[in-house]
């Protein structure tokens, strides 16, 4: 099954699938992905594709999305504030978001603020479990998030306006436009999501108090066929918020965080005979300005500039064998109120190969060196096999080295930051297991990781904190996921279900990381006839322990939410389609964050425009 | 837990009803609430929430959380940085939620709370019939600090002082305020305001950052320290505002958390503890001996004994370790999280 499969032919009623074997590459498909690596080099991991109606679904956060549809688990200090994932067990920096094939994890904390991507700029995000940093380098150990801006290539014209409008004054509003011939292509999309955010706490006579938020964002892609081997692409994307960060003691100083976030990607593709070149040439730049006390103009900021060029020259053997050489170079240019004006450099060169022995058997591995000046590169490697004895049983299993690299923060914060500082390495394996049947799919993984060298700002003399090398952390973990469709009659289900346990545990203390739950599940029934759909969404996160002794009053307990929507399209050509949802529908009292209570049931009415 | 607040209730109403009838408040054998006699705990706690722990005299008991056992469902703030005292009052300063709850010192019910006219208030003390609150402001600006005096009757913050410079701990003595003008390696001098104008008196350059001071016999002796230089500690004649002298602890950079006691100074570093003659012109560089703390982070020293307050990793339960004079460890407790400095209620 191919990606364009899933795209064209699910459409509207699947909500997300495994992406399953695919072949080896064959020159330009009609629907285009920039990382091509995660198709190619993703096999014997598991692939989770969030496509454009379950993305429509969730409200426009990546928290929203991943934490209803994914074994992720999300820390969040209050609706849309500060949120931070622990995927598989790791840190917040052990998850890599990648955006285009490029990595976009903060340069100066080395982490994405999942409240600081608009999901709803993308028509593919995909969700890569396990290490990956052979492929995308630094923070992909617990995973990796893929933004994907797809181009098609076939005569295409759509618009599509999107706008929801809910409880505590909350507006998101998308336009997006596509427009392709054979030749070219655009996708364009802009975005603008506020709320005033000022939801009542439950059980209580207090209100949320400064978390109001706002925020805009386009993301853009233009392909172009300059003749029958030269491809030009370009990315661009673009986020600016502002976030007032909600009060825990109505008497707390207000503060305000601004992040403004640039990047830019130019791709030259050339197909020569069995060969295929690749050139990106990418600027990025992050930016955030802290305001301590917003009655005051004070601030804090910091930013990064990025520079890359990366180099990658695939060679198909034959049909069933390819090896890509990849050569790299990235620069950072950091600048802040709190860190010393650096620059770093990182030179890196990878080797990828992978054959399909048969038509049961296939097997990747890759490597990678980086070169800097900054620490010392550990070889990065990760080794794949997949099996497929019979149509309906596939077994998977990988081995791989990754990392996470000291970040600007912990090198050059003044006064505290480490240049020894070396990257926190994590070795980790996975089996897993897929049954396929028709309709019906299971997956089961099991995993096991050690990470050694992890960073931590640990207090020194006189109260001064300063990052280290010193932790050691093992974590063992299941997955099963389950999806199932059926059509009846003109009804059509679709049902998606996954659970996680994760045993994440400091190696000297013995004790489970703080934020990291041992059980997680969530749910998805999706219904449509004719006209009308619905949908309903279920989560529980088991409980999680806040304090490093894992004292068992300091925890925030298990939750369980759910939301439910229906939508109905006004005309027969689906050109309007009115949609009415309800969030945490049982009006569950949850927090994700101890003294940070999220709101209780609310609603969203939302209209869609199609021309 | 109904019981526990019902039997802190009957409590503290009787002692009420005996220290009303009982005009002579020095009788050595009356207990004034459930946490007279023993040691007051602060623990920082987080964002969300500090609490404040008790061990009584004869380090038998500790209590945990006082203040949330005495007043259910109420808060003392985040981020709570320190106490002070009026009378039978206790001042509980959280710098987090910009917020004193006042409270009885020896039942740890709640009086009032003051909410308006902090921006990050720090350390108080009382003098002239006021108290007086050093203000942080704005992290960045260490220009802004200022001293908010609250009306002890009211309970208001009635005017400020601006300091011109960092405010951190404070101290009063005859009428004068003594700001001490430093945090974590940054300022370098005294602030001397007199409280009964408001005026700033004079400033008294100590070289380099004053962490924390004493008063003793008219004198008031200052640790100054940061993280590069041999630490000082330094000696003021609180009459004529003069410095007096000096000692410069060569080899012992980044000394913290002055004690004086029965003639003896006590101050850290990292986990160790050193002591020596208050008199003394050199201050041996060889500790009385290195506590078990993992982040030794509260000091104090009382009636022949040291108390350490393990920060540990600033995520899990605290530790209390309890010395005698000589080093000898006596007892241990676990406390709340992050206990940042000890009172004493005798």
């Amino acid at each position: 099954m191919t990606l364009r499969y899933f795209i064209f032919l699910f459409g509207m009623l699947v909500c997300q699938k495994s992406l399953a074997q695919t072949p080896v590459a064959v020159q330009l498909d009609e629907v285009d992905i920039a990382d091509r690596k995660l198709r190619d080099y993703s096999n014997a991991q598991n692939v989770q594709q969030l496509n454009d109606s379950i993305i429509q679904k969730n409200q426009p956060s990546l928290t929203s999305l991943l934490n209803f549809s994914t074994g992720i688990y999300f820390k969040e200090n209050g609706l849309g504030m500060v949120s931070s994932p622990s995927f598989r067990g790791t840190t917040a920096q052990q998850t890599a978001v990648v955006w285009n094939g490029i990595n976009i994890n903060s340069q100066l904390n080395g982490q994405t603020d999942f409240n600081t991507i608009s999901t709803s700029d993308f028509n593919s995000i995909s969700v890569r479990a396990g290490g990956g940093s052979s492929l995308y380098g630094t923070s992909a150990i617990g995973g990796s998030i893929h933004l994907n801006t797809t181009l098609n290539f076939r005569k295409l014209f759509s618009n599509r306006l999107n706008v929801n409008y809910g409880s505590y004054n909350t507006l998101t509003a998308n336009y997006q436009v596509k427009y392709a011939t054979e030749k070219m292509s655009f996708f364009g999309s802009v975005s603008r999501n506020s709320s005033d955010n000022n939801y009542d706490y439950l059980n209580s006579n207090r209100t949320n108090l400064n978390g109001q938020f706002y925020n805009s964002s386009y993301n853009v892609g233009f392909g172009y066929k300059i003749n029958s081997r030269n491809t030009l692409k370009l990315y661009s994307q673009f986020f600016d918020g502002e976030r007032h960060f909600s009060l825990i003691n109505p008497t707390d100083s207000k503060t305000k965080y601004r992040d403004f976030n640039t990047r830019n990607l130019a791709d030259l593709t050339t197909y020569l005979g069995n060969f295929t070149s690749n050139l990106k040439v990418g600027f990025l730049s992050e930016e955030y300005k802290y305001f301590g006390n917003i009655a005051q103009d004070n601030f804090t900021f910091g930013k990064v500039e990025t520079l890359l060029a990366k180099y990658n020259l695939n060679y198909r053997i034959n049909a069933a064998t390819q090896v890509d050489f990849v050569a790299d170079f990235t620069q950072n240019k950091g600048d802040g109120s709190d860190i010393a004006t650096e620059k770093r450099s990182i030179t890196g060169f990878a080797l990828q190969f992978k054959q399909s022995v048969n038509e049961h058997f296939s097997y990747d591995w890759s490597l990678r060196k980086e070169v800097t000046n900054n620490y010392k590169s550990p070889l990065l490697y990760a080794v794949g096999t997949v099996y497929k004895p019979f149509k309906w049983y596939t077994l998977k299993a990988n081995f791989s080295q990754n990392f996470r690299i000291p970040t600007f923060n912990d090198l050059y914060w003044q006064g505290a930051g480490n240049i020894d500082l070396q990257p926190e390495k994590a070795v980790q394996g996975e089996i897993g297991n897929v049954f396929q049947w028709q309709n019906f799919s299971i997956t089961a993984t099991v995993f096991y990781s050690k990470i050694k060298d992890m960073i931590r700002w640990l207090p020194q003399n006189g109260g001064v904190f300063r990052p280290t090398n010193t932790e050691r952390v093992s974590i063992f973990g299941s997955e099963i996921s389950m999806d199932y469709s059926k059509v009846v009659h003109k009804h059509h289900f679709d049902f998606h279900a996954n659970y996680s346990y994760t045993d994440s545990e400091n190696e000297k203390t013995g004790k489970q990381l703080t934020f990291v739950p041992f059980h997680k599940t969530t749910a998805s029934l999706a219904y449509s006839y004719s006209r009308f759909a619905a949908f309903y969404q279920y989560l529980f996160n088991g409980e999680v322990f806040t304090q490093t002794d894992n004292n068992p009053k300091k925890i925030i307990e298990n939750y369980t939410v759910s939301n439910f929507g229906i939508s109905a399209d006004l005309d027969q050509h689906s050109n309007y389609t009115l949609g009415f949802k309800v969030l945490n529908l049982w009006n569950e009292n949850y927090e994700s964050v101890e003294n940070r209570p999220l709101p209780g049931r609310n609603y969203a009415l939302n209209l869609t425009l199609n021309f | 837990m109904k019981i526990t607040r019902l039997f802190f209730m009957a409590l503290a109403s009787a002692i009420l009803f005996v220290s009303c009838s009982d005009d002579d408040s020095n009788t050595p054998d009356v207990q004034l609430g459930a946490y007279d006699n023993g040691v007051i705990i602060v623990n920082e706690g987080n964002g969300a929430a500090g609490s404040i722990s008790f061990i009584t005299d004869d380090l038998m008991t500790v209590n945990q959380d006082i203040f949330g056992a005495v007043n259910p469902g109420q808060g003392i703030g985040g981020y709570v940085q320190s106490m002070f005292f009026d009378g039978d009052r206790a001042f509980i300063v959280s710098n987090g939620s910009n917020k004193i709850t006042v409270v009885n010192r020896y039942t740890f019910e709640k009086i009032a709370t003051i909410e308006t006219g902090f921006n990050v208030p720090r350390y108080g003390v009382v003098e002239n019939g006021k108290a007086y609150v050093t203000n942080l402001g704005s992290f960045s600006d260490l220009t802004d600090d200022f001293i908010a005096v609250i009306n002890l009757s009211t309970l208001e913050v009635e005017s400020t002082i601006a300091v011109n410079a960092i405010a951190e701990k404070i101290i009063a003595e005859d009428g004068k305020l003594y700001v001490a003008n430093g945090t974590y390696g940054e300022g370098n001098s005294i602030t001397i305001i007199n409280a009964a104008t408001n005026a700033i008196e004079s400033t008294i350059d100590v070289g380099i950052s004053p962490n924390s001071m004493e008063e003793e016999n008219g004198f008031l002796y200052v640790l100054c320290a940061n993280f590069t230089e041999a630490s000082r500690l330094i000696k003021i004649n609180m009459n004529t505002n003069q410095k007096v002298s000096e000692v410069v602890m060569t080899d012992l950079i980044n000394a913290q958390n002055l004690a004086i006691e029965d003639g003896k100074v006590y101050f850290t570093i990292n986990a160790a503890v050193f002591k020596d003659n208050l008199s003394a012109t050199t201050i041996s560089s060889t500790p009385l001996f290195t506590s078990l703390a993992t982040t030794l982070y509260g000091f104090g020293v009382e009636d022949n004994r040291i108390f350490v307050g393990d920060a540990k990793d600033y995520a899990s339960d605290g530790e209390v370790f309890i010395y005698s004079t000589t080093g000898a460890l006596q007892k241990q407790f676990s406390v709340g999280l992050i206990p940042n400095g000890f009172y004493f209620n005798d």
